[in-house]
């Protein structure tokens, strides 16, 4: 259980990222490639400089970059969104392996961070039994438990978080009242990538203390099934990544202890459930309007 | 009249645009191998000697060529599926799924009894592969048309729990005996033969070629195609015109799915002759990359698909003689399919559909 | 101030002005061409000067000269394409007129965008509400305002706010309701207080009862006349003319762009708006010969027919019409009236509530486009570019959209390609269409031949009835008078033709008898001889005729 909730931290904090970008109309399938992103750049912030909060800011500012580019094509051009965010992916993926073995090497021994510790909670953690399982983990967790009731305050009870919601649902409506479609577009397309550097760091900084290719493993995707999963609802977005975390969890301890129990099965829950609840509301979907669609001002 | 005066400018103005057009590609792929130029330089590579290395991998030699060939095939195929989806404005981003889909169905049908027999077994691995993706192309269409549920969300959830599907049989049900999480290697049978001596150059080849042909004539030439490319042209005039527009979804979902199922088939009966996890390293997404960029025409999913793939081969022999990663072929790709959607500002190339994915 | 200091205050002056000259209220100190006393009439809220708007070719406002006077409601008359709403949407900052200047409160203003429009105090409420429907009506009115709690939503003082107003005017809303689930008339309440919800004194209503019952009419009247009472001053676009009538203080009507004329409404009567919108003297043009046919066998009939619109609204009232072989019947009326949902009903696109159509005989109520066309009916639709032709096809393959499924164009599994190139060829030269190349796509030819493709495909099939709907809307004259000659060849050949056009001269020119639809239904039907411009102005504004009553 522990462990579940180490292993749903980073989607949580995806697609929490997602949401927001997906409120306002942008649907990011880079995710991953923003995620793998956030790891490297975690990683080598702290490898050079010895310090977290280095490594954290560098983990931020790969992706942030990746989503201004997400949002150019997407926004600005126009362009079809799912290739852009394709095109996002295999650039997170290749940038980051390319510029790791650039940096290294080919290595034998793998370079390696000191992972960031858990934090112990004073008085909580000394609760006997549940304290010490519940109250000591590494601040992300604590961060990302934080930022669920933050970001659903955000989205539903900021002007900016309606101005959001509205440019998703009909950007026309919100053009037609002065908000700036395309700026909140942006914005909403970079606090995911913010976010999603934050995720991709979680595996570097605390999951393994070394960077590796491919070390996010398919989570990203993971995080737009989330999405979809917690019907772009924040608290039912962190139930999904929990339900992620777990079945995963499970199926890892299943694994060590040797049962042939298909576990594959219980992994594949949280990709079913979406798909069934999509088509059994098949008259009125929740997700935004306008999502996907490009906006341009002016069109009849 | 006024009137004419200014059609006749507008008609001189997209003459000279479409000039122009046609040479955004090479631009836009020259951008990115320009940026990937800087990044070598900036560890201390030589790029004129990198590419120099990635050409001649590529190209340079049979071997090369032969490798590029046996790259392109998968390429091709699920790229010519997603351009036939997406000529009919279906978003087919569930190709990986479709293509693993097929690999398991060839796997299954070249240890099975037919697949022991000459010459047979090989056509049956190959068109129970071509079934199996079909089949699970059409759940996003079939749920479309009588739901109305999009089909992005599906296709892509479909990807992982296919994923998962062939994890659990590859540790379980199929597993081969041992310790790897293969399936059983096919019987010599089904595996497609080499068709140039000391390469790995196998007939899947040919059969890309085909599907190829095959998807131009189906789109040009055959009623159902018309109303495929009708339908995703203008939906409200194909269904005056009396057009069938869920059979055209229907239609278009199970090819494309086949063809990436052909391409899941083709891995196992051409390269690696059982299913194991990772067969794919991600065809199935770069191939909507590849259908974008050649138009979704068979002819300019060929060619992308080919320079997609040679950039692949070419880098894995960048690695090996100069030990550039061999990331650096996504990395490329990326950045050329940046720099062309890019480019279309300047050119208003029609790359993208305007107003809208869903 | 020492001599740094005025420096400073130089330069930061420069930067201010620079930035302000992007601001609205710029002050014009050295205007010479300001009129003396119209700008500074304290009575005047708005005045619009000269006021030229083109799109490419079309000029869609002329010179117009319009003023809204403080507490009054104007109110903007005219057909289609009268320029409106183009004049309006200036107003609010969404078009930038190529000339002409616009005052408000006497200082001239360059509305920039929306958001500055509704900054000097004018606001809009559009056709086709700009809402979102799974938020709150109070989410919909406050997106994009800034709050008195910083960053937060203040939702409680958002509905006291929307309730007083709400209470103010008589405009009855839950600020707690689901958009998606009110109807459209409290649909366009929210929209309503959506608009004055920024403190503003100037609403514009872009033909705003169109979607409304006649109590939601009556309703919104009464919450109108209560607006200006309370200082609101509006401006009303309108095409029917017992609103204007009925509501407004003074009315201008607009024709092709042009101002006919101002007057108070008390000063007018409907005949005469209806003459200044419709603007004919009506001269009996002979130069087309009336049908000969004296037959009167019916070919298309209508029967009591309702049905909705895309919105879900009904739009089709009871109609009922009959069509003759060998006439051109010619329904006249101001778009928005049901033209677009009487022509699908027809050809099969659209489903009606309840009713009957009978074609030559046979019942085509719910029977597929597909098979009406193969009991004879021909459709050029208003829309080519987006129904009648797919763009980006050759012309053989929009030539045979309509039979490229059976022999001779294709067999089991193939098309013919050859047949069809045969076809084209043929039709190229029957209906003299200029063409790019066969294989370029048809994006690249002209609106006038378009339009031949469409008909040449549809007239090809030697229908008996043919449906056209703005036909030569877009077209050059040579062009429209192409098309009017293959209408009139065709109703010589017996065919039953249905113009449904917004261009009243084109319907007094070649229609053997002439209608009129007003909201969802066929209010009169005459011979061309009898027609009455006058009476069919009034009749398109939706004034009863006697005779029908």
């Amino acid at each position: 259980m522990v462990s579940g909730i180490r292993l749903s931290t980073p989607v949580v904090f995806a697609a929490l990222g997602e949401t927001i970008a997906e409120r306002a109309g942008v649907l990011n399938l880079g995710l991953e490639g923003m995620m793998l992103m956030g790891a490297f750049g975690g990683f080598i912030g702290t490898y050079f400089t010895g310090n977290v909060f280095v490594g954290l800011l560098l983990a931020i500012f790969g992706p942030a970059l990746m989503a201004v580019l997400m949002a150019f094509m997407s926004v600005t051009l126009r362009t079809n969104q799912l290739v852009a965010g394709l095109a996002i992916w295999l650039l997170g993926v290749g940038l980051t392996a390319l510029l790791f073995r650039l940096t290294f090497g080919v290595v034998t021994i793998a370079p390696k961070i000191n992972e960031v510790p858990g934090i112990d909670i004073p008085f909580l953690s000394h609760i006997p039994i549940i304290g010490s399982a519940i109250f000591r983990y590494d601040p992300f967790v604590y961060l990302a438990f934080l930022l669920v009731p933050l970001i659903h305050i955000f989205l539903f009870k900021t002007s900016l978080g309606l101005k959001i919601r509205t440019v998703g649902e009909n950007p026309r409506q919100a053009d037609a009242l002065g908000v700036n479609v395309y700026k909140i577009r942006y914005l909403a397309v970079i606090i995911g990538g913010v976010l999603a550097g934050l995720a991709g760091s979680y595996f570097a900084l605390v999951t393994t203390g070394y960077f590796l290719e491919n070390i996010t493993a398919g989570q990203g995707w993971i995080a737009l099934a989330v999405v979809i999963f917690g019907r772009w609802k924040p608290f039912y977005v962190l139930l999904g990544g929990l339900t992620f975390g777990f079945v995963d969890a499970f199926q890892l301890g299943l694994q060590a202890v040797g049962t042939a129990v298909p576990s594959q099965f219980l992994l594949m829950l949280p990709y079913l459930i979406p798909i069934a609840i999509l088509a059994g509301m098949y008259k009125k979907t929740a997700a935004p309007a306008a999502l996907a669609i490009p906006y341009k001002r002016g069109e009849r | 009249m006024r009137g004419s005066n200014s059609l006749k400018m507008k008609v001189e103005l997209q003459k000279k645009r479409l000039k122009l057009l046609s040479f955004a590609p090479y631009m836009s792929a020259g951008f990115a191998f320009l940026i990937g130029a800087i990044i070598l330089s900036f560890s201390g590579v030589d790029p004129v000697v990198a590419y120099g290395v990635m050409l001649k991998g590529a190209f340079g030699s049979i071997r090369g060529i032969a490798d590029t060939l046996v790259k392109t095939t998968p390429l091709l195929l699920t790229g010519l599926g997603v351009a036939l989806a997406f000529k009919c404005r279906i978003w087919n981003i569930g190709a990986e799924g479709q293509l693993y889909m097929g690999a398991l169905g060839a796997a299954l049908a070249g240890i099975s009894v037919i697949g022991a027999v000459p010459i047979v077994g090989v056509t049956f691995a190959l068109i129970i592969g071509f079934i199996f993706g079909a089949s699970i192309g059409l759940v996003p269409a079939v749920l479309k048309v009588k739901l109305g549920v999009n089909e992005i969300i599906v296709t892509v959830l479909l990807n992982f729990i296919v994923l998962l599907f062939i994890t659990y049989l590859l540790h379980g049900p199929i597993k081969a005996p041992g310790f790897n999480p293969y399936s059983p290697e096919i019987f010599p049978q089904s595996q497609l033969p080499i068709i140039l001596p000391h390469t790995r150059l196998h007939a899947g080849i040919i059969i890309a070629a085909l599907a190829t042909i095959a998807t131009y004539l189906l789109l040009s030439k055959t009623k159902i195609g018309f109303e495929i490319k009708s339908v995703g042209a203008n939906l409200k005039a194909a269904r005056y015109a009396g057009m069938n527009v869920s059979k055209s979804i229907l239609v278009v979902m199970g090819i494309s799915g086949g063809l990436a199922g052909l391409a899941g088939a083709v891995l196992v009966t051409g390269v690696q002759r059982y299913l194991i996890e990772g067969i794919s390293p991600g065809y199935g997404f770069i191939a909507v990359i590849v259908a974008l960029l050649g138009r979704q025409h068979p002819i300019g999913v060929s060619i992308v698909a080919f320079f997609f793939a040679a950039l692949i081969s070419g880098s894995e022999v960048m690695y090996r003689t100069l030990g550039i990663p061999s990331s650096f072929a996504p990395t490329l790709q990326a950045l050329v399919l940046i720099f062309v959607l890019i480019g279309e500002l300047f050119t208003r190339l029609p790359v993208t559909k305007r107003g809208g994915v869903i | 101030m020492n001599h740094e200091t005025s420096e400073i205050s130089n330069i930061t002056t420069k930067y201010f002005r620079k930035f302000k000259r992007d601001n609205a209220l710029e002050q014009v100190d050295h205007q010479t061409d300001t009129p003396s006393s119209i700008e500074h009439d304290g009575d005047r809220l708005v005045i619009m000067k000269g006021i030229s708007c083109r799109f490419g070719e079309l000029m869609a406002n002329d010179n117009v000269n319009f003023d809204l006077m403080k507490g009054e409601i104007h109110a903007l008359l005219g057909e289609n394409g009268a320029g409106k709403t183009t004049l309006m949407s200036i107003l609010y900052g969404m078009y930038q007129p190529t000339s002409g200047n616009i005052y408000v409160r006497g200082n001239r203003v360059a509305i920039k965008s929306p958001l500055h429009a509704i900054d000097l105090g004018i606001s809009m409420v559009h056709q086709h509400f700009l809402l979102t429907p799974p938020h709150t009506v109070s989410e919909n009115i406050i997106v994009g305002l800034k709050t008195n709690r910083r960053i937060f939503l203040d939702i409680q003082n958002a509905e006291k706010k929307i309730l007083s107003l709400s209470n103010k005017y008589g405009l009855e809303v839950d600020p707690n309701a689901i958009v998606g689930n009110l109807s459209v008339g409290e649909q366009q309440r929210v929209e309503i207080i959506k608009a004055l919800y920024r403190d503003v004194d100037v609403l514009i209503l872009d033909e705003p009862t169109g979607m409304l019952t006649p109590k939601e009419e009556e309703a919104l009247f009464v919450v109108l006349k209560s607006m200006v009472n309370q200082g609101l001053s509006i401006i009303f676009i309108t095409h029917k003319l017992r609103e204007v009538m009925e509501v407004s203080d003074r009315v201008t009507v607009l024709r092709n762009g042009n101002v006919i004329g101002t007057v108070k409404t008390t000063d007018t009567s409907e005949t005469e708006l209806a003459r200044m919108m419709i603007g004919r003297s009506f001269v009996n043009q002979t130069s087309i010969e009336s049908s000969t046919n004296n037959q009167s066998d019916t070919i298309l009939e209508l029967t009591n027919v309702y049905a909705v619109n895309n919105s879900n609204v009904l739009f089709i009232k009871d109609l009922s019409l009959e069509l003759h072989k060998g006439e051109i019947l010619g329904i006249a009326g101001v778009d928005g009236n049901g033209q677009s949902e009487l022509a699908e009903l027809i050809a099969g696109l659209r489903k009606m509530r309840s009713g009957q159509i009978i074609m030559d005989s046979k019942p085509i109520e719910n029977i597929s486009p597909k098979h009406i066309r193969e009991w004879g009916l021909a459709y050029v639709p208003e829309d080519r570019l987006h129904t009648g032709l797919i763009l980006e096809y050759t012309i053989a393959e929009n030539l045979v959209l309509d039979r490229w499924y059976a022999e001779p164009y294709s067999g089991k599994l193939f098309l013919k390609k050859y047949e069809m190139k045969e076809f084209a060829e043929k039709m190229i030269s029957d209906f003299d269409i200029k063409i790019t190349g066969l294989s370029a796509p048809v994006r690249s030819m002209s609106g006038g031949n378009l339009q031949k493709i469409v008909l040449a495909r549809e007239l090809s099939r030697n229908p008996k009835v043919l449906v056209v709907h703005n036909p030569t809307r877009g077209l050059d004259i040579g062009a429209t008078e192409y098309v009017h000659r293959q209408l009139i060849k065709q109703r010589d050949n017996g065919v039953g033709v249905l113009l449904l056009s917004l261009d009243l001269d084109e319907i007094l020119s070649i229609s053997d008898r002439i209608g009129v639809i007003y909201e969802g239904k066929i209010v009169t039907i005459v011979e061309r001889e009898k027609a009455d411009v006058d009476q069919l102005g009034l009749l398109m504004g939706g004034k009863v005729a006697e005779s029908n009553l």
